[in-house]
């Protein structure tokens, strides 16, 4: 009897790993199809949680600026077609290197690191210089040196990081303390700088004109050292080799730039022209 | 504080995020009824120790038991693929919605923790049960069934329960790989919004809720499931 059981046991297993791969299968091929005419379809990975450069609208589309520009160079580049994937930020560059990903663009900057693991695009689309920022009443920080030995806050992923490692190196007797965590809502880390859980934060300096509206209650409770942490530019990421994508977009935003219509996307929803410079 | 809650924003919140619940209950529904069989499955090699089998099963059972619900749904979202291309020739990585690797994740973990509430289940039967049916002529299989299952779901359905809604809880990390979920709206809703507060509130209130169904479905079905003299409840 127990021989019979046994094999029961067995076939049921096998019946149930077939129909569960059957039914994965059966999902494929609609989505990778390399489609009509060789239109080649482009897995564009994003974020949902920053506004107003990718997030969700009110009936849980995505939208924001990298959605436009995105858009627009599609429309350039017959050959592709765009499809879009949201992601935790922090998870966005891991499915680029797994492959799961074509293009990545969430406001990135380069750094050496990113620059080893992934192809960066040669043409920026939004100027990105990142200013630390304190509370308006905290006249003891004027400069970077003055945050040494105190508390920032920095987003796991986030570029400033690197910049901040790269003072500590050079300052290593009298550090400045980062404080990574995961989540990103402005209200928090406004929260954290208020309540004085952290000195200071590193943003842009449209960045910390939204946050003097949202949450200043008519006042600019923030403001931005003189001296900027970093001045650079954002890219869109690629995977190593893939020239051939980054070539023909980069070429699309050439395009839009010299058309005016990527400064046009930038002021109608960034509000200004980010795209040359600040 | 005034500015860190707004029924407005709570009311909108609750209108963008509750269209999300299906997407929840979605996971939780293939996680369930997949994790029950696999569940099953498993709890016999165990019962049966089948050679290296049984030793897959362990390590399986210990790997899903023992590690963060987080960290598998990455070893799934991103391992999987390493081992599911070659064989089958395919890029599941870059073709499967982004669901499908949180309906294996979750099938895998729930199969592991219902198989040990299935493997005490049916060893918590007296063996003079499994005895009383040899004797008097049932074979392995009808004892199984007749006599050893009916016991057994009553000592699993608590635990059960307890699994069911900390499955629920735990759905809502499938937004850290890209599934938008009760969770994953809620974020979005409050990161457009410069406000997180009252999607989490809203969140919360539905989990509540949830859990609350829960408790009276299972005490139930617990009650249901007391055969012979009713138990005073």
């Amino acid at each position: 009897m127990k021989r019979i059981n046994f094999k029961r046991l067995v076939a049921i297993a096998g019946i149930a790993a077939l129909l569960t791969f059957s039914a994965g299968c059966s999902n494929n091929g609609a989505s990778d199809a390399q489609g009509e005419a060789g239109v080649q379809t482009i897995i564009v990975g994003t974020g949902t949680e920053y506004e107003p450069y990718c997030y969700l609208d009110d009936n849980g589309n995505l939208a924001g600026y990298e959605l436009e520009v995105l858009k627009a160079v599609d429309e350039l580049l017959p050959q592709y077609e765009f499809e879009y994937q949201t992601a935790a930020f922090k998870n966005i560059l891991v499915s680029l290197g797994a492959g799961q990903i074509d293009l990545a663009a969430h406001q990135y900057e380069t750094n050496p690191e990113r620059e080893e693991n992934y192809l960066f695009g040669k043409e920026s689309y939004t100027t990105f210089v990142t200013y630390p920022v304190v509370l308006t009443s905290r006249t003891d920080i004027q400069t970077l040196d003055d945050l040494a030995g105190k508390v920032v806050y920095i987003p796991t992923g986030d570029n400033s990081q690197y910049y901040v490692e790269e003072y500590n190196n050079a300052h290593p007797d009298n550090p400045i303390i980062i404080e990574n965590t995961d989540s990103w809502t402005p209200e928090e880390v406004t929260q954290g700088l208020k309540n004085g859980r952290w000195d200071a934060t590193f943003k842009t300096q449209r960045d910390i004109d939204v946050w003097n509206e949202e949450y200043g209650n008519g006042s600019d409770f923030l403001r931005a050292l003189d001296e900027p942490l970093q001045s650079s530019s954002t890219y869109y990421l690629y995977q190593k080799g893939n020239t051939e994508l980054q070539e023909a977009v980069d070429g699309a935003l050439k395009e839009l730039k010299a058309s005016g219509r990527l400064a046009e996307i930038s002021v109608e929803v960034l509000g200004g022209d980010y795209t040359e410079s600040e | 504080m005034s500015g860190l809650f707004s029924w407005d924003r709570f009311t909108a919140a609750a209108r963008q995020v509750f269209p999300y619940l299906p997407v929840t209950f979605e996971i939780v529904a293939i996680a369930t009824i997949g994790g029950i069989i696999l569940g099953l499955l498993v709890a016999f090699v165990r019962l049966k120790k089948p050679p290296v089998l049984y030793q897959i099963c362990t390590v399986y059972i210990s790997f899903m038991r023992g590690t963060p619900m987080l960290v598998q749904l990455f070893l799934i979202m991103y391992g999987l693929p390493i081992f599911i291309n070659p064989i089958f020739g395919l890029n599941i990585g870059r073709t499967w919605d982004k669901i499908y690797f949180a309906y294996v994740t979750f099938v895998l973990n729930q199969g592991a923790f219902l198989s040990s509430i299935f493997y005490t289940a049916i060893k918590a039967v007296p063996i003079g049960q499994i005895e009383a049916g040899y004797s008097v002529g049932l074979t392995e299989l009808q004892t199984m069934v007749r006599i050893v299952f009916p016991q057994a779901i009553k000592t699993a359905i608590p635990p059960f329960g307890v699994d069911f809604v900390c499955l629920f809880q735990n759905v809502s990390l499938v937004f850290s790989i890209g599934v938008i979920d009760l969770m994953g709206r809620a974020n979005a809703f409050g990161s457009a919004q410069g406000h997180m507060l009252e999607g989490y509130v809203f969140v919360a209130i539905v989990y509540i809720i949830i859990s609350f169904i829960m408790r009276i479905a299972f005490d139930w079905l617990n009650r249901a499931v007391t055969y012979g003299k009713k138990a005073k409840t």
